[in-house]
C-alpha cells in the first residue's frame, strides 16, 4: 500500500468523503491523485459540512483511530490496499462509471491485469448448473482466462472451484470486508483463493455481508472482466444484476441455455431473448472476448513480466479446447458406454431411462407409465442416478442429466 | 420371637428379593418399621393394624420391629402389607397348623384394604419373573393381579382374596390351596384402562394367548372376556395403509422399515402426509411375542393403570415437543421409564422433530445405540430397556417447502442452515431410512389409480420376513437366545459377514462412498436396509438389486 492509499483511506473513513464524490472530484481533476489530494486537504473541518453535505454519520466516531485501526485490521487479515491511480489498479474497472477509490485484495493475481470473464448464477444451484458452472470453469481456466465469482454458495462456489482445481487463476469478490467469510461454509474455497487466486472488495474490512452490499459488489464483478457468462437464474436472481451492470459497461454477455420447462433458468432464456448470447462452448465465449484482448494488449503499460499476455500461447491453448469440447459436457465416457449398453439391451432399465425425459417426472408417473413394480422402479432409478444417466430433482422426481 | 418371610422392592423395571423379619418383644407396645421406608411403607402400620383386627385377630400389644433388609435399599409403595401382616399374625401365633414348608418357599405381595381385602399393586410381572428366577415354589399375590403374573413360567401363582384366605392356605386348608393356585404358564390381554393407543385386541394370529388358554383352569368370567375379544379380530383397525394415496415411495419404505425395525426420517412439506403415514405403521406389524409382550409389561405394570393384562399390541409412543428430557429418556429422584422406554419394541414417533430442542435430540443417541437406558441412582443401576423403532417428520425448511415443485420455498440459505443445525449430523446417521414425502399434486389425487394394498397383506409379508431374521439370528447365536433380533439391530461383525456374502456389493462400497460422500455408518445402515429388502424377497445372500434399492433411502439428502 502506498502513501497515496493511506491518505485516500484517511478522507474516506476520517472526512467521511463518500467514495463516488472522490472518484467524481479524481475524474474533475483529470486523473491527477496528486491534486485531488490536495483539493481535499486544504478544506477545514467546519468547510466540510457546508462543502460536502455528506458527513457519513458512523464514519466521524472517533476520526483519530478509524484510520489506525484500519490499517491494523488489514495487517492482521494479511491483505493490502491499491488506489485506482496505480497501475495495478484492474485496468477495466478504471473505466466503469463508478469505480471503488481504493480496493482492498488478498492473494496476489489480481496483479496481473489477466483477461476475466465473469461467471454467475444463483446460489440455489441444480445439478445441471454446478455441472454447467464446472465445465465452462474448466475449460476458460484453461484457455488461460481468470474466473471471476462473487464467492457466494451455489454457482460462485462451483466456478472457483473448477478454476481453482485446474490451476488457473480466480477472483473472488466479496459483498463484505476482506476479512469477513460469509457464507461460512466457503471458507475452505476462501483460503484456497487467498493463496492461489485473489479475493477482491471494496468494503472497508469488518463490514458485515448486508444485502445493500451484493448490488454494489455485481458491478465490480462486471467492470473486472470482459463478458459475463450466466449460467442459472430463476426469473428473479441477483445475477441478473450483474448483467444489468454488464451491459451498462459495455461488456460481453453470455448465457447458457435450459430446459424450458425449468423454472430455474428462466432467467437465462429471458436474457436470450433481450440479445444476450446463447453459449453451447467456451469457443462461444471466446471468439467474442478477442477485442478486449487487443485492448488489453495494445495499451498495457504493465512492467511486471509475468502479467505480458503472451497471445501466441493463447492461440494454442484456444485450440486445445476445441479438441476436448467433443466430448459431452457433464457426461463422463463411462456413462455413455453405459447409455450405449442401455439402447442396445430391451431390460426394464432401458423402459424406465426412456420414460424419464428432460421433463422432470414423479415416481408416480414412472410407476403408472411403465407398470413396473415400484420395488423395481426404485433399483433401476438407482442404478441410473449412480451412473450418472439421470438425477433427482425436487422431491421425488426425476430427469435425465443429459 | 422372631420370624421371617421374602418379599420382592421394584428397583426400576426389575425386581429385587427383600426379606420382611418381624421381631416382638416385651415393653412398652410398640410397631415400628425400618430399612429406609417410605411415607406408604410406612403408613402401613395402620393398614396392617386395622386389617388385623377386621379379619377376626388380635393385634399383638407387644413392642414389634420390621425390618426390611437389605436395610440400605429404599422401599417405596405399598406391596409390604400383606407380608407383615402375616409375619405378624405368625410371630404373635395367631396361625393354626402352620406349614412352614409353604412359607419357606414363597414370596408374599400384597397391598391390605382396611377389611382385609387385598388391593393389586403395580410391577407385579416383575417381581413374579424375579420369585421363578429364586426357584421359589409359590407366590402369593393379590386377585386382581393374576393376568399379569400368569404369564410366568415355572412358579405357582396363588390368588389372594383375603387376609384370613392366605392363612387359610398357609396353615395347610388343601381346599382353599386348590382353588388359588395357578400354575403353568397363560396369557390373555386386556385393555390398559385410559389409554386410547391400545385399541382392543382383536388379532388371533398368534395362537399363544389361545391355545394356552386351555391349559390351566381359569375362572369362567375369564375366558368370557377372551372370547369376546378374539371375536373382534376380523374387523380392521383404524388405520390402515389402503386411506393413502400414492406416496408409492414411502409405502414400499414403511414396509421395509417395519419388516427389519428400522429407524425411519420422512421429510416433506406441510399436508404430504407424514404423520398419516407414520400412524399406520402399526397396522403393517406383528403382534409382540410372548417374550416381548413380558417385556413390555414389565415396563407399563410400573405405573398403576397398567396393573392388570398383558400388553400385546406394540406400543406406539407420540410425545409432544414440550417434553422435559426427564420424562423422554427417564429419571426423577426414584427413576422412572421415560417415554422411549415406553416405546419399547414398539414406535416412538416424533412429529415435527425440528422443533424438539436440541439437547434432547442429543440425548436419545446413546438410548438409540445401546437400546437401553441406565440411570444411576444411591448405589443401584435402574436399566430400562428401550429397543424401540424410532420415526421422525420433518419439514425439510422453516417454511416447510423447500424442492417442493409448486410452492416455491421463501428461506434463505442461512435460515436453512440455522433449520438443519438443530438436527445434529450423529442422530441422522443413526436413522437407517430417510425418505422425502413429497406433496401430491392437486390433480393427482384423481388421477392416481394405482390400487393400494390393504394393511393386511403388507403385515402377512412383514410377518414371513421377521420369521426369517429370527431363524438367522438363531443360527448366528448357536441355537441360544440372540440378543439381535431384527436386522437393524445387527452389529459390526454381522454386518461385515454380510457384506462378504455377495462380492458386488463389497465392491460396490469404494464408490458408493466417494460418490454419495457417506460415512462408515451410512454404509452400515445401508448393509442393514438391503439386508432388510433381500429378506422380503426371500434371498439368501444380499443382492445387488437390494443394495440399489437401499440407497434411494439414504442419499437425495442435501441439506446438510
Amino acid at each position: 500500500m502506498n502513501n497515496d492509499s493511506k491518505k485516500i483511506l484517511q478522507i474516506l473513513c476520517e472526512k467521511g468523503v463518500k467514495p463516488s464524490y472522490f472518484i467524481a472530484c479524481y475524474r474533475r481533476n483529470c486523473l491527477d491523485m496528486k491534486k485531488t489530494l490536495e483539493c481535499f486537504s486544504t478544506v477545514s473541518a467546519n468547510e466540510q459540512k457546508s462543502i460536502f453535505n455528506m458527513l457519513q454519520p458512523e464514519a466521524s466516531k472517533e476520526p483519530d483511530n478509524a484510520l489506525n485501526n484500519l490499517l491494523r485490521m488489514l495487517k492482521f487479515s494479511n491483505s493490502d490496499a491499491v488506489n485506482i491511480s496505480e497501475e495495478y489498479y484492474p485496468k477495466f474497472l478504471k473505466e466503469i462509471y463508478f469505480p471503488p477509490p481504493v480496493l482492498f485484495y488478498k492473494g496476489n493475481k489480481i496483479l496481473e491485469n489477466n483477461l476475466c470473464i465473469a461467471i454467475v448464477g444463483t446460489r440455489k444451484s441444480t445439478v445441471y448448473g454446478r455441472d454447467a458452472a464446472r465445465y465452462f470453469a474448466t475449460q476458460l481456466a484453461r484457455a488461460g482466462i481468470t474466473i471471476v465469482s462473487g464467492l457466494a454458495a451455489g454457482i460462485d462456489y462451483h466456478a472457483h472451484k473448477a478454476s481453482i482445481d485446474e490451476k488457473g487463476s480466480s477472483i473472488g469478490v466479496l459483498g463484505c470486508g476482506i476479512d469477513v467469510i460469509y457464507p461460512a461454509e466457503n471458507r475452505e474455497i476462501y483460503n484456497e483463493l487467498a493463496v492461489r487466486g485473489s479475493i477482491v472488495t471494496e468494503f472497508f474490512p469488518g463490514t458485515p455481508p448486508l444485502k445493500n452490499n451484493f448490488p454494489a459488489r455485481n458491478r465490480i464483478i462486471s467492470g473486472l472482466c470482459a463478458g459475463v457468462l450466466l449460467i442459472e437464474a430463476p426469473e428473479k436472481s441477483g445475477a441478473l444484476i450483474t448483467c444489468d451492470f454488464a451491459v451498462n459497461q459495455d461488456r460481453e454477455v453470455f448465457a447458457v441455455p435450459g430446459s424450458i420447462f425449468s423454472p430455474d433458468i428462466k432467467g437465462n432464456h429471458n436474457l436470450i431473448k433481450s440479445g444476450a448470447k446463447l453459449v453451447q462452448h467456451p469457443d462461444d465465449i471466446l471468439e467474442e472476448i478477442w477485442s478486449f484482448y487487443k485492448i488489453l494488449h495494445e495499451t498495457a503499460n504493465i512492467k511486471t513480466p509475468e502479467a505480458v499476455i503472451p497471445e501466441i500461447k493463447n492461440y494454442r491453448q484456444l485450440s486445445s479446447v476445441q479438441q476436448a469440447s467433443q466430448e459431452k459436457p457433464g457426461l463422463s465416457k463411462k456413462s455413455l458406454n453405459l447409455l450405449n449398453i442401455l439402447h442396445n439391451t430391451d431390460g426394464q432399465q432401458k423402459v424406465v431411462y426412456d420414460f424419464i425425459g428432460c421433463k422432470p417426472v414423479s415416481l408416480e408417473e414412472i410407476v403408472t407409465g411403465t407398470g413396473l413394480k415400484i420395488a423395481e422402479v426404485l433399483k433401476i432409478i438407482s442404478i441410473l442416478e449412480f451412473n450418472n444417466l439421470i438425477c433427482e430433482k425436487n422431491l421425488n422426481q426425476f430427469v435425465r442429466i443429459c | 420371637m422372631f420370624f421371617k418371610l421374602d418379599s420382592f422392592a421394584l428397583a426400576g423395571i426389575e425386581a429385587i428379593n427383600i426379606s420382611v423379619e418381624v421381631h416382638m418383644s416385651n415393653g412398652l407396645p410398640s410397631f415400628t418399621i425400618v430399612g429406609l421406608p417410605d411415607k406408604a411403607v410406612n403408613e402401613s402400620r395402620l393398614r396392617v393394624r386395622a386389617a388385623i383386627l377386621n379379619s377376626g385377630y388380635i393385634f399383638p400389644m407387644k413392642r414389634i420391629i420390621i425390618n426390611l433388609a437389605p436395610a440400605d435399599i429404599k422401599k417405596e409403595g405399598v406391596l409390604y402389607d400383606l407380608p407383615i401382616a402375616i409375619a405378624l399374625l405368625i410371630v404373635s401365633q395367631q396361625v393354626n397348623n402352620l406349614d412352614t414348608g409353604i412359607i419357606a418357599q414363597s414370596g408374599f405381595i400384597g397391598e391390605l384394604s382396611l377389611d382385609g381385602k387385598i388391593n393389586p399393586v403395580r410391577g407385579i410381572i416383575s417381581m413374579a419373573q424375579k420369585s421363578a428366577e429364586l426357584k421359589k415354589k409359590y407366590f402369593f399375590i393379590p386377585e386382581d393381579n393374576f393376568d399379569q403374573a400368569a404369564v410366568i413360567s415355572n412358579i405357582g401363582i396363588l390368588r389372594c382374596r383375603d387376609l384370613t384366605y392366605v392363612i387359610s392356605i398357609i396353615s395347610g386348608n388343601n381346599l382353599i390351596f386348590k382353588e388359588a393356585i395357578f400354575s403353568g404358564q397363560t396369557a390373555y390381554c386386556a385393555n390398559p384402562v385410559g389409554s386410547e393407543l391400545y385399541k382392543e385386541t382383536k388379532n388371533n394370529s398368534k395362537d399363544w394367548h389361545n391355545s394356552s388358554f386351555s391349559q390351566g383352569s381359569k375362572p369362567d368370567e375369564e375366558s368370557g372376556i377372551l372370547d369376546e375379544a378374539s371375536g373382534n379380530s376380523n374387523s380392521d383397525s383404524d388405520y390402515d395403509f389402503s386411506d393413502i394415496k400414492g406416496q408409492l415411495k414411502a409405502r414400499r419404505a414403511m414396509e421395509i422399515a417395519a419388516a427389519g425395525m428400522h429407524n425411519v426420517m420422512l421429510i416433506g412439506p406441510p399436508g404430504s402426509g407424514k404423520t398419516m403415514l407414520a400412524k399406520r405403521i402399526l397396522s403393517i406389524m406383528p403382534d409382540l411375542s410372548m417374550d416381548e409382550s413380558i417385556e413390555v409389561t414389565k415396563i407399563y405394570s410400573l405405573y398403576k393403570k397398567y396393573s392388570n393384562g398383558l400388553i400385546i399390541k406394540r406400543p406406539f409412543i407420540n410425545p409432544h415437543n414440550t417434553i422435559t428430557q426427564a420424562s423422554l429418556i427417564g429419571g426423577g429422584i426414584t427413576p422412572r421409564p421415560g417415554e422411549i422406554s415406553l416405546a419399547h419394541r414398539g414406535i416412538l414417533f416424533l412429529d415435527e422433530f425440528s422443533q424438539y430442542p436440541q439437547s434432547h435430540v442429543e440425548s436419545l443417541r446413546l438410548p438409540l445405540e445401546n437400546k437401553e437406558v441406565v440411570i444411576s441412582r444411591n448405589n443401584l443401576f435402574y436399566r430400562f430397556p428401550c429397543s424401540f423403532m424410532f420415526i421422525v417428520a420433518m419439514n425439510p425448511c422453516s417454511c416447510g417447502y423447500r424442492g417442493d415443485e409448486r410452492k416455491r420455498c421463501r428461506c434463505t440459505d442461512s435460515e436453512i442452515r440455522k433449520y438443519w443445525k438443530g438436527i445434529s449430523g450423529p442422530t441422522i446417521d443413526r436413522i437407517d431410512m430417510r425418505i422425502n414425502v413429497p406433496r401430491l399434486q392437486d390433480d393427482e389425487f384423481s388421477q392416481i389409480d394405482i390400487k393400494t394394498e390393504s394393511s393386511r397383506k403388507i403385515k402377512n409379508r412383514v410377518i414371513a420376513c421377521h420369521e426369517i431374521q429370527k431363524d438367522r439370528f438363531k443360527a448366528a447365536a448357536y441355537g441360544a437366545e440372540s440378543t439381535v433380533k431384527y436386522n437393524s439391530e445387527a452389529g459390526i461383525k454381522l454386518i461385515s459377514n454380510w457384506m462378504l456374502e455377495n462380492s458386488e456389493v463389497a465392491k460396490l462400497i469404494p464408490k458408493m462412498v466417494s460418490k454419495y460422500n457417506l460415512s462408515a455408518r451410512a454404509i452400515s445402515s445401508l448393509i442393514k436396509v438391503s439386508r432388510t429388502i433381500s429378506d422380503l424377497e426371500n434371498n439368501k445372500n444380499i443382492s445387488t438389486s437390494s443394495f440399489f434399492e437401499a440407497l434411494n433411502y439414504r442419499v437425495n439428502f442435501d441439506y446438510e
